[in-house]
């Protein structure tokens, strides 16, 4: 059950990530509670769990933006845990948000622009317009893109920041069947080139569509991690993310999942 | 061929909204250009005397261009700007004064600006690094500016000096030396001249600086600091560094109307003098520097005609104005007026593309997917 996925070295941007006993506490509650991960180098893991169950405070602690009560935390095998967010950053950490994710008052050229400043490597901002389908968007200003718009543009942002490691919260949030689809293909794309991805989401076709790996989290803790297939035919697990009441609901919803994506049962 | 018409309009009406839209570096230069050739003409049409009063019109500007720089592109609401302005003004009075009189002014030129960032440096480090909010800065350099002011104004003993030159407390600084040309005081042309070559290049600096990858950067910073470091950039150093380099800008403001009128005072930090660069950038645009230019201009010529027939409601025109334009158009004069030419670009642009001479047939259109009864 426990990952398998062995580490993509001959990728040089992918970089693995190590989460150790991570213990995020607001004043009693415990956000995350001695959580451990391991996520290999240029694998695509899926990180899903109900609402509360900790994901994005994992990001945020992840990124430093929240203060760590216990645990450490590696990139590449070196320590992050001391670090300010613009050096984890700086170390190969991008990220999309499931919110404010994009500059508005920017346009979108000038969007890429700003992402690829502190990227390692350069980037042909014009490829980058072209292979995220924005070309002909190139010179609009953002808060006129369509949100799904926004969402291609924000991957595209945290892809030409060059990371060996990329968050995605919540990528597909809002969109349409068609555009889903499209974003499953954009973020395969950007795995295969480079970055180990890590990604938040509800949908459970989406998550099946794209990871390698599902990580399952429930009330602070990482309840387990395994394939899709290992994922979706455990009934305890399919019962803590739709909650027990529904658990009849559950598997008609798997097997849909299933159908949707194409996976095998 | 008639589909190739009909495609050729779609590109005209493509052309002339690209065209329109946004700001540009194209449409900045042509803007500063066509401001320089006003400057330009500017002395050759009025008097001596309104070209010498038209010279205090263009220090302002400048610390409203500052202004620009540090709260429209920034994000940083500072209420410094007019103490950077004093402090440019004092600054130039006491290097100029304590050197020689060949020398002594070109060297304070150069150093008053840089002293005063070096000022602002050390206020912007306990701001940024102090990680304050903006409301709090706001509530900070209003205070540092009114307590410069309140220091000022209690310099009048004569142990109030630096090197040999007074502060002269709410008198100020006076018989501040000149900016010598071939040994004899600038002219006021020339003084008129220089110091529109300040605001000229200051306004352009800061038009195409939104265009750079660093003022990119700056913008992002101003609009979602915390968005702005999950791509790495280190958000307190840009901030001072902007908030220094306005401080520049303003002190060199400064010092252009410490040579035009041979004095300083503390009279430059009031609170009305503090707030006014933010209103007038606010009525104008806050990140259109070339609209806050005019403004300022615009402004003190109001203010100095009023004053010259005895009234001073410039004030109140401005706040009228202030609070018309924020309900009518919260970005800004600029931006409204931007927004028209804008529409008119695209309104001219398309009927020209529509005349008899390219105008296709309903059934070019039809053919190139259009709806029936919807195209030309």
């Amino acid at each position: 059950m426990m990952a398998t996925q062995s580490a993509t070295g001959s990728r040089g941007l992918a970089a693995p990530l190590a989460v150790n006993n991570l213990t995020v506490a607001f004043d009693e509650f415990r956000a995350l509670d001695d959580l451990s991960l391991d996520i290999p180098a240029g694998s695509c893991l899926g990180l899903i769990g109900p609402n509360g169950a900790g994901k994005s405070t994992l990001f945020r602690a992840i990124l430093g933006l929240v203060p760590m009560a216990a645990g450490t935390i590696e990139l590449d095998g070196q320590p992050i845990t001391g670090l300010s967010t613009t050096r984890r950053v700086r170390r190969g950490i991008g990220t999309t948000l499931q919110s404010g994710g994009v500059f508005l008052e920017l346009t979108v050229r000038e969007s890429l622009v700003l992402a690829a400043r502190r990227a390692s490597r350069k980037w042909d901002i014009a490829g980058a317009l072209e292979t995220h389908q924005l070309a002909e968007l190139a010179d609009v200003s953002v808060t006129e893109l369509s949100h799904g718009h926004q969402q291609r543009l924000e991957l595209a942002m945290a892809e030409v920041s060059s990371p060996r490691l990329l968050l995605l919260d919540e990528p597909v949030a809002g969109m349409g069947p068609m555009e889903t689809q499209a974003m499953v293909q954009s973020i395969q794309a950007v795995n295969q080139a480079g970055p180990t991805v890590v990604f938040i989401d509800h949908d459970l076709a989406f998550v099946r569509a794209l990871a390698q790996e599902i990580a399952v989290m429930h009330q602070g803790r990482l309840i387990t991690q395994g394939t899709p297939d290992e994922i979706s035919a455990d009934p305890e697990i399919m019962s803590i993310y739709f909650g027990a009441a529904e658990g009849h609901a559950t598997a008609g919803a798997t097997e849909a999942a299933a159908q949707e994506t194409g996976t095998p049962q | 061929m008639s589909v190739t018409v009909a495609r050729q309009r779609q590109s005209t009406h493509a052309f002339w909204r690209r065209a329109a839209a946004g700001p540009s570096p194209g449409k900045s230069i042509l803007a500063v250009l066509l401001c320089t050739a006003g400057m330009l003409i500017f002395p050759y049409a009025v008097s001596e005397y309104q070209v010498l009063v038209a010279i205090s019109f263009l220090t302002f500007a400048i610390v409203t261009v500052s202004q620009v720089l540090v709260w429209g592109f920034g994000g940083i609401l500072s209420f410094a700007q007019a103490a950077f302005f004093a402090l440019g003004a004092y600054g130039y009075a006491v290097i100029a004064g304590n050197l020689d009189e060949t020398t002594g002014p070109v060297i304070a030129l150069v150093a008053a600006p840089l002293v005063v960032m070096v000022f602002a440096g050390f206020l912007g480090f306990f701001i940024f690094y102090g990680r304050m909010g903006a409301f709090l800065l706001g509530i900070v350099t209003l205070s540092v500016s009114l307590m410069l002011g309140a220091f000022l104004n209690q310099t009048g003993d004569a142990s109030y000096h630096i090197g040999k030159v007074q502060l002269g407390g709410y008198n100020g600084i006076n018989a501040i030396p000149p900016l010598l040309v071939e040994g004899t005081p600038a002219s006021t042309q020339v003084l008129y001249f220089l110091t529109a070559a300040v605001l000229l290049a200051g306004v352009a600096g800061v038009a195409l600086f939104r265009f750079h990858r660093v003022g990119v950067g700056i913008r992002a910073i101003a609009e979602n600091p915390v968005r702005a470091e999950l791509f790495g950039y280190n958000v307190r150093a840009y901030r001072l560094s902007i908030f220094m380099a306005g401080a520049a800008l303003a002190a060199a403001g400064g010092e252009f109307y410490a040579i035009w009128g041979s004095y300083t005072s503390p009279s430059l930090v009031t609170m009305q003098a503090v707030t006014l660069p933010v209103v007038v950038a606010a009525v104008a645009g806050r990140d259109r520097p070339i609209a806050a230019m005019l403004a300022a201009l615009v402004y003190s010529a109001i203010s100095v005609n009023l004053a010259s027939s005895g009234a001073s409601y410039a004030l109140i025109i401005l706040g009228v104005g202030l609070v018309v334009v924020m309900l009518v158009a919260p970005g800004g004069v600029g931006g409204w007026v931007a927004a028209l030419v804008n529409r008119l670009v695209i309104r001219i642009g398309t009927r020209s593309a529509e005349s008899p001479h390219t105008a296709a047939s309903q059934d070019d259109v039809v053919e190139l997917g259009s709806t029936p009864g919807s195209g030309a």
